[in-house]
């Protein structure tokens, strides 16, 4: 129970991603009106994400989840990485103005 | 000699014997997340598709295969029977803690599930299956149950109140965007204008108010004999209210009313008549109930359902094994004839393949697509967008007889559908 109560800590104290919210009772916090736009480009064109992941995975894309954008961005090397992918993937807050988790452009695989 | 008094920890925890309550809050629980469960199906399909999944363990995704759909559905309609043995009292040693393994793989294989309210049942259900364990005969929950998950239900309070102390919150600016139905919102501007503070004041006043009730809520559930009423009625109305007011949350605020029976007194309950426990009972019925559960699974057009029929009776078995009760024995017919009923009088595994065809087409994964939509038209032949996609496929595969008389039992469904006519026109030999 003590483990219970405080582990929601974590997210206020430890955690490297403040738009995961998992496991700290966050109900209708103000993260979850975060909006991502985001987007691969393979050899200079668009990636139809729709044609490789399932629509819930690019919803939580586009709601901030960097562990599913590293998964997906992981996947799109593997299987496109001969390709030159880039990934353009740009989050605005609730006022629309403040940039949170911004790549643009850069080279996606190593 | 006297005997000590009990410090403070043991007065909170155990001076109160509230084991009334325990019956009514399992019963109601229980059949309400065998409920939950079977909502699940419909949207199942997504696990796997693709090859494609995150768990909520990223750091485990090497090392565990990804989640397949039969999979799943196996999981999930075993976790309506074992929720609805735990709604029967069958066995709590070994249904609880079942029920809480099937839910906790569940959940944290993948982060497509990322419902707050299903990670609340995990640990309600790891909880009370540590519970039964420490403290029980497997008949019942300790007397002391209803006080610990008060206990965490107010932890989540409390948290769910420190996020709402934030600027964007607190200026009524998310409430404002969260409120879905037209109706609430109207009645905020009404609100707003006969107070004089407009919209945008009112929404932020509902923020500040709801940031004092989960606080004030997270204090009734600690000390529910001195705030038992406050906390049960503003509570209750609360989540009402959420539910009411159009947020996208599945089953959450049903849940959390059935949890408010954490608040009732005892004493409402001390009266129910208690079934005989001891009743004596054939042997054959245990088989008669697992084999009930096994057939109806048996005879739903699933995947996973020799898997699942084997589980179900297996696990039926094991669980009422040693139970003394017809109220117990009953639990498998019932958790038969609830499947049963759902499946005859819902969409879920028509939805369940149709998202599946869905999906598989956009990925161009024509073998699966076509898969999905003959199950689609086989459990609703009278789903004309369902036969029109499973004769498109058909055709793509060159299978045009097929095609054209699915075409033409789908123009018998929608005669006037000029899209039925322009198909079977585009086809070869017409």
């Amino acid at each position: 129970m003590l483990f219970q109560a405080l582990f929601p800590l974590h997210y206020y104290l430890g955690s490297s991603d403040p738009y995961d919210e998992r496991f700290a009772w966050r109900m209708f916090s103000e993260t979850r009106l975060l909006s991502c736009q985001v987007s691969y480009q393979v050899d200079g064109q668009e990636l139809n994400l729709k044609r490789e992941f399932h629509s819930a995975w690019i919803t939580l894309l586009k709601r901030g989840r960097p562990s599913v954008v590293d998964a997906v961005s992981e996947r799109v090397c593997l299987t496109h990485g001969h390709q030159d992918p880039r990934l353009l993937y740009r989050c605005r807050e609730l006022d629309g103005d403040t940039p949170v988790y911004s790549k643009l452009s850069e080279p996606l695989c190593d | 000699m006297t005997e000590p008094r009990p410090n403070l920890w043991d007065r909170y925890w155990f001076s109160s014997d509230e084991r009334a309550l325990n019956r009514p809050l399992r019963s109601a629980l229980f059949l309400l997340l065998g409920f939950d469960a079977f909502t699940q199906i419909s949207h199942l399909s997504r696990y796997g598709a693709g090859k494609f999944n995150v768990s909520h363990f990223p750091a485990l995704d090497g090392l565990i295969p990804a989640p397949e759909a039969r999979w799943m559905l196996g999981l999930v309609l075993l976790q309506v029977v074992l929720a609805v043995l735990v709604a029967f009292g069958v066995q709590l040693r070994r249904t609880l803690p079942g029920l809480f393994a099937l839910y906790s793989a569940g959940y944290f294989w993948s982060q497509l599930d990322s419902y707050q309210h299903h990670y609340l049942v995990v640990v309600i259900l790891g909880l009370l299956a540590g519970a039964v364990w420490v403290d029980g005969d497997g008949k019942e929950l300790p007397p002391w149950a209803p006080r610990l998950l008060r206990a965490q239900i107010a932890i989540v309070y409390f948290w769910t109140a420190v996020t709402k102390a934030e600027p964007q919150w607190l200026s009524g600016e998310v409430m404002s965007r969260l409120l879905a139905e037209q109706w609430a919102r109207d009645l905020v501007s009404a609100a707003g204008d006969l107070a004089g503070i407009g919209d945008s004041g009112m929404y932020a006043v509902l923020a500040w108010s709801v940031l004092f009730l989960e606080f004030g809520l997270a204090i009734g559930f600690l000390w529910p004999e001195e705030l038992r009423w406050p906390t049960l009625i503003l509570g209750v109305a609360l989540h009402v209210g959420i539910e009411a007011s159009g947020f996208k949350i599945g089953n959450f605020s049903y849940i959390m009313v059935t949890l408010y029976l954490l608040m009732l007194p005892p004493r409402l309950f001390e009266g129910l008549p208690r079934p005989q426990l001891r009743q004596a009972r054939p042997e054959w019925l245990w088989l008669a109930g697992a084999l009930a559960v096994s057939g109806v699974v048996l005879i739903l057009p699933l995947e996973a359902r020799w898997l699942t029929a084997s589980l179900a009776f297996a696990g039926t078995l094991a669980a009422i094994w040693g139970s003394r009760g017809a109220v117990q024995v009953a639990a498998p017919f019932v958790a038969a004839a609830l499947i049963g009923a759902f499946h005859l009088g819902t969409d879920q595994l028509r939805d369940y393949y149709r998202y599946m065809g869905g999906d598989a087409r956009m990925r161009a994964e024509w073998e699966t697509a076509t898969y999905a939509y003959e199950q689609v038209v086989d459990i609703d032949p009278s789903y004309f967008s369902g036969t029109i996609r499973l004769a498109d496929l058909y055709v793509k595969a060159g299978r045009f007889d097929e095609a054209r008389s699915l075409y033409e039992r789908a123009g018998a469904l929608e005669p006037d559908n000029p899209v039925v006519q322009e198909r079977l026109r585009s086809l070869p030999g017409l």
